[in-house]
Parts: C-alpha cells; sequence; structure tokens
C-alpha cells in the first residue's frame, strides 16, 4: 500500500472522536484512523439542552459545548463530573495558548471570532466571504455551494482550498492525515484522508437525526504543527 | 437498585416503548438513553431540535414531532429554527416574521409567501421628511408609508403637485405662484 508521508504520525491509544447529537455528547473510539464504530457510546447525557458545538482541550482532559436552549458555553472533565458553565454555535480551543475560536452563523455577518478561555480579549478574526463558518483547529470555512475547505492561518490570515467535492458538513475535527465531519445529508461521520482528497470511511449512529459539533479527545496533547502545511 | 435484596430492585424505564434508561448516580434520578426517533429528554417528553411537538401529550393532546412549519422563511443550515413543543418559528429570514414567518417583517412589505426571496418583502425606506412622525413601517400589502398633508408617492418622497418644501418636516406648502404669471 502507500507510504505514509514523514509528517504523519500514529495516534497514541485513547484517542477518540466526540460528537453532538440529540442531547447528548458522544464518543468514538479510534484504533489509527479508523472508527471502531461497534463501541461508540455517550460520553453525556444533557437530556434538555440541544448541544451544537463540541471542543476538546487536551491539558486539562476537558470537554467544552455551546448549547442553543440557553445559548452559552459549558465544560466538563472527560472523567467525569458536573457541567460548569463558561460563554455561543461552533467552537475550537487552543489550549497552548489558552485561545477559544467559535463561528457565528448570524445571518447578516456571519464570522469568526475568538476570545480567551475565561472570554477576555474577545475580537472578530474573519468575516469577509463567509457563507457558513464552521471552525476547526486549523480553521476550515465551508462556503455554501461550493462544497470546498479552505484553511487559514489566524496570525497571517491568508486562506487555501485544501479539499473539494465534501457534502453537507456542519461540526469538523482533524487528526494527523484524516479530517472528520458530521454530514447533516447523511447523518453520519465521515472520515476523509486530506492527502489523498477521498472519503474513507462514515459511521452512521443507530439513532438517525441530525448530528452536530465533533471534536477529536487527544490522549495526549499533539506537538504544534501548522496544519495549514501539506508539503 | 439491584444490590437492593427486594424483588422490587429492578423497575421499568419510564421510557417510551423499548427505550433504555440509566440513574445518575449523585441524584438518583432515572434518565431515557435511547430515545425514540426525533425525541430526546428526561423522559422522551421533547423534539429533537428542527422539530415542534408534544410526544408524550404533557400539556394537551399528544402531538407526534413534526418539522418545524416556517413557510419556507427559514435557513435549512441554522439550529434552533422553530420552539421545540409549540412550533413558532424563531428565525425567520428574508425579513419575515410572524409565528410561521408567514409576514413580512415591521419596515417590510411584499408577499412573504412569494416563491422567489426577491419578490418576497421589501423595506419601507419611509421619507424622513414627508412620513409622519418619521415612522419606519408601512402599509404589509401596499408599502405605503403614511404621509404627511400633500406629501405625495409610496414613500412620502415627494410634494403633491402645486407644493414645496418637503424638508420642512410637517408636510408640503402651497406654492401660492399667481395665475398669471405661471405656466401651470
Amino acid at each position: 500500500g502507500p507510504t505514509p508521508r514523514p509528517d504523519v504520525h500514529p495516534l497514541p491509544p485513547g484517542t477518540y472522536l466526540l460528537y453532538a447529537q440529540s442531547g447528548r455528547i458522544e464518543h468514538i473510539p479510534l484504533e489509527g484512523y479508523d472508527m471502531k464504530k461497534d463501541e461508540a457510546k455517550t460520553l453525556l447525557h444533557l437530556p434538555e439542552k440541544v448541544v451544537i458545538g463540541v471542543a476538546y482541550d487536551c491539558v486539562d482532559k476537558m470537554v467544552y459545548w455551546t448549547e442553543i436552549t440557553s445559548p452559552s458555553i459549558s465544560k466538563a472533565s472527560i472523567h467525569g463530573g458536573e457541567p460548569t458553565p463558561v460563554i455561543r454555535s461552533a467552537i475550537i480551543t487552543d489550549p497552548p495558548n489558552g485561545i477559544l475560536y467559535w463561528a457565528d452563523w448570524n445571518r447578516d455577518s456571519p464570522k469568526i471570532e475568538t476570545s480567551y478561555m475565561d472570554g477576555s480579549n474577545r475580537r472578530v478574526l474573519v468575516k469577509d466571504d463567509l457563507d457558513y463558518p464552521t471552525v476547526s483547529l486549523m480553521t476550515v470555512l465551508f462556503p455554501e455551494g461550493t462544497h470546498k475547505l479552505e484553511c487559514m492561518s489566524p496570525g497571517r490570515g491568508d486562506r487555501r482550498q485544501i479539499l473539494e467535492g465534501i457534502q453537507y458538513p456542519f461540526g469538523m475535527a482533524t487528526l494527523g492525515k484524516n479530517i472528520y465531519y458530521t454530514d447533516w445529508r447523511r447523518d453520519a461521520v465521515v472520515a476523509v484522508d486530506r492527502y489523498a482528497g477521498t472519503e474513507s470511511d462514515e459511521f452512521q449512529p443507530q439513532k438517525r437525526t441530525k448530528l452536530y459539533g465533533l471534536a477529536a479527545a487527544y490522549s495526549q496533547c499533539p506537538q504544534g504543527q501548522n496544519y495549514c502545511d501539506v508539503n | 437498585d439491584a444490590t437492593g435484596g427486594s424483588a422490587a430492585d429492578c423497575q421499568p424505564c419510564p421510557c417510551p416503548s423499548g427505550a433504555t434508561c440509566a440513574v445518575v448516580p449523585k441524584t438518583k434520578e432515572v434518565v431515557c438513553t435511547n430515545c425514540p426517533a426525533g425525541t430526546t429528554g428526561k423522559r422522551c417528553e421533547l423534539c429533537d431540535d428542527g422539530f415542534f411537538g408534544d410526544p408524550l401529550g404533557q400539556n394537551g393532546p399528544l402531538r407526534t414531532c413534526r418539522a418545524c412549519k416556517c413557510s419556507d422563511n427559514i435557513d435549512p443550515n441554522a439550529v434552533g429554527n422553530c420552539n421545540r413543543e409549540t412550533g413558532e418559528c424563531l428565525k425567520c429570514i428574508y425579513n419575515t416574521a410572524g409565528f410561521f414567518c408567514d409576514r413580512c417583517h415591521d419596515g417590510y412589505y411584499g408577499n412573504a409567501l412569494a416563491t422567489n426571496p426577491n419578490d418576497k418583502c421589501k423595506a419601507c425606506t419611509c421619507s424622513p421628511f414627508g412620513t409622519v412622525d418619521q415612522q419606519t413601517s408601512c402599509s404589509q400589502v401596499t408599502g405605503q408609508c403614511p404621509c404627511l398633508p400633500n406629501v405625495a408617492e409610496r414613500d412620502c418622497s415627494a410634494c403633491e403637485p402645486g407644493f414645496y418644501n418637503l424638508h420642512s418636516g410637517n408636510g408640503c406648502e402651497r406654492c401660492n405662484c399667481n395665475p398669471i404669471g405661471s405656466t401651470n
């Protein structure tokens, strides 16, 4: 088969995908980049909430999520414990730098915003040429209609296409060579090999309803890497 | 609690047909863990996001969960489009408003139910000089703004023939031209 690229590392054991569906945060264990579908289980029940965005802080092993019934960001330990309220749509974390990013699907002016993890230093990062933004650790943008992924460095602000032909993504996570996204056309978690640019797998939960945010929960924090670099 | 030692230790889940349940250790509360399609909540009493109804009939007759009905005036990509129980539309777009996004938003006029978004609701854009109390809303159907005396046009932006001084803010004044020296 194809040889792995030098910048693709095997994942440490105990890495998961987390996704939100119908008032729950579910997890799928990963073996390498493969989803162990038979072992998918619920991590957190929030039965009266509509959980939308999910993010993971690998330093403190905390899950962050947004929910729309009382617009807010909350967090809880992945090892169990009471959820605690923290700040609103798609969110991601950058634990080494203590930064949160989130996408605001305000129809008149969609934008991507950022703040420190305590909510201070809030500012707008991107607001031009966005239709339905979603964010991932490398900041992935989804201009509706074009069905392509773009990549942007928060510091430099340059945007570049990395993938074309994706279906109807909502949440998105990157992990080594793979991009995972929740798809609203199939109600599934889809895995895409971003070097080959092809879909490699999909997981369709038993419950057929929309899947929202998606995050990768690493067993160990990944070393600093620039996801925008393909070469 | 199967360790209690009595016949009543295990009780059936208080959940709709076949849904599993679990006990929250801290609060001893029973929560359904596998609600039927389209439903959610501790007792599967709520509809999923994007649907509305009363699946257990808790507040009146039982209503199965149905997709939000918002006159095609919502964004299918949006979340929280309608109230999960009443179905009231919460995120009307194309400048529409109302329970079913079935009328124009204040300050807009036209037909909220038109098929082409460009034909739906247009801004009133009432002239602040010619409109009563500088109102911004107009007739929902015709788009006519409420004009001050002797002011004309849908948006109250001009004086009627024979009148001038729209910018007075009190309506237009008669020209009082001498009929002998005027052309009309």
